[in-house]
């Protein structure tokens, strides 16, 4: 079995240099507009950081990239999400083949009450995995290298992934949503349960992981997006508590010289 | 350290430290050129036993800034703004140091007996040099660009000065020996104001960055 077989996204098309592309979308919970029109085109092996104060619809234009929304009962999208050139809203794609294919990392480390071993293997095993044992090892070492973390854990990949320390654990959890191949990685607030050396550590990952994946970051450290990130898009609320994209480019334009004044103020912490 | 101000209040210390370091040293200044212009030992000797205290100025803003960015993080203007003081405070320093060097030569020719030649012109240069040095300073706390730029246009009269200054000067000591140590102390006088004035370009064109974000060379 493989990628292209099961897939309701045709690979072989790309949306060219942009990994993702947001066209005119709007977000709904139930009658409550959280999202309001955001265009976004997100460039393929790049980081881009979401920032902006709390409740201005970062986190949930990042949950809306792998349909992550879906879960929520009465949520809504309107407009486009382009992945391969292919609405992923449209009714013949499968929610969970986009979370392969998207992967996510949370705020807080959620390894499953599992093995290190079987933490790495339930992806691969639940999209239907037929290789060997030998195979098996291969790929838990390939995923847990590629997350920086096969040095530490490499004696102990059968004891549970919940016995790990927090900067570990998340790195398990990037490992994680490694081991099932996906080309995009959101990252929610991916440092703010870690300390100062273990944020260091998942920021050099991200910076190494960039060379084969694209990446979204939701952050409130501003040197955190200032740091990682290729480019940033600063959202904030409207009158209407709706989320919208205020100014997008490249982080080093963003971070010296931001065109909106509301994006100055809100880096310089004048508000938010 | 510890105690919670707002960002505010804590720029507003460091702002006034480092307008108390320029009003320092803006009067070092003026009191060797008085010095200069009277031929006035004492009055001399008074700038060159003050400069201590610029100095220990120039470190308390050095402290305020590594303080200030510890505890606020500063981005952008914000970021810029104590980067570009901390530099002013380390201009100024060094136009401390000249004033110092200018009340010395003042000293050295009174000591020695050898009264200094083109007093006059000297003292002119030093007054425009003078206002140079509070316009800039007064641009960068104003943090206003125009006022910047425009003293880029008075740094070419500085330099035409000058060399009408060792011109005058040189011709002089060709033509009587007797003037030699006047003659080298007159140039060097004219040379360490043409330093002050780009010591205080250097800070109007930390006032254009700090604003813009972009260099821009004020004194080509």
């Amino acid at each position: 079995m493989t990628v292209a077989e099961l897939s309701s996204i045709n690979t072989t098309q790309t949306n060219g240099r942009y990994a993702v592309e947001l066209q005119n979308t709007h977000i709904y919970y139930g009658s409550f507009r959280a999202v309001k029109d955001v265009s976004l085109q997100i460039e393929r092996q790049k980081i881009t950081a979401f920032i902006g104060p709390s409740g201005c619809g970062k986190s949930t234009v990042l949950r809306a990239i792998n349909r992550m929304n879906d879960l929520i009962p009465g949520s809504r999208l309107e407009g486009r999400i382009l992945f391969h050139g292919k609405n992923i809203y449209d009714p013949d794609v499968d929610p969970v083949e986009v979370r392969r294919r998207i992967g996510m990392v949370f705020q807080k480390p959620n390894p499953f009450p599992k093995s290190i071993y079987d933490n790495i293997m339930f992806g691969p095993r639940i999209n239907g995995w037929r290789g060997t044992k030998a195979q098996a090892d291969e790929l838990v070492e390939r995923a847990l290298r590629g997350a920086a973390i096969w040095d530490e854990v490499k004696d102990k990949l059968h004891q549970p992934g919940t016995a790990l320390s927090g900067g570990q654990q998340q790195r398990l959890c990037i490992a994680r949503a490694l081991a099932v191949q996906p080309e995009v990685i959101l990252m929610d607030e991916p440092c703010s349960a870690l300390d100062p050396i273990s944020t260091l550590k998942i920021e050099e990952l991200m910076l190494e992981l960039r060379r084969n994946y694209t990446i979204i970051i939701v952050t409130h450290n501003m040197q955190q997006a200032s740091r990682v990130s290729d480019y940033t898009a600063f959202f904030l609320m409207d009158a209407d508590r709706a989320g919208q994209l205020i100014e997008y480019g490249p982080t080093e334009e963003i971070f010296t010289s931001p065109k909106d004044k509301r994006t100055e103020d809100y880096i310089s912490g004048r508000f938010g | 350290m510890g105690a919670l101000h707002s960002l505010a209040h804590d720029y507003d210390y460091l702002r006034h430290t480092l307008d108390a370091m320029a009003r320092r040293v803006k009067s070092a200044l003026h009191e060797s050129l008085q010095a200069l212009r009277r031929s006035d030992a004492i009055g001399a000797k008074h700038v060159i036993h003050d400069d201590p205290d610029i100095n220990a100025l120039q470190q308390d803003v050095e402290d305020l800034v590594v303080r200030f960015i510890t505890q606020w993080q500063p981005l952008l203007r914000d970021l810029r703004r104590v980067l570009a003081m901390l530099m002013v405070a380390s201009e100024l320093e060094r136009i401390g140091d000249y004033a110092r060097q200018l009340a010395m030569q003042v000293r050295r020719a009174h000591d020695n007996n050898y009264p200094l030649l083109m007093v006059a012109d000297l003292a002119e240069l030093g007054a425009l040099t003078e206002y140079i040095l509070s316009s800039s300073i007064a641009a960068f706390l104003a943090e206003d660009t125009a006022a910047a730029r425009a003293i880029a246009a008075l740094d070419d009269q500085i330099d035409e000065r000058r060399r009408a200054i060792i011109a005058s000067v040189r011709q002089a000591a060709l033509e009587d020996s007797s003037v030699f140590d006047a003659a080298l102390a007159s140039i060097e006088i004219a040379r360490t104001l043409e330093r002050v004035a780009d010591r205080a370009t250097n800070i109007a064109e930390r006032t254009v960055y700090l604003v813009t974000a972009t260099h821009e060379a004020l004194n080509e």
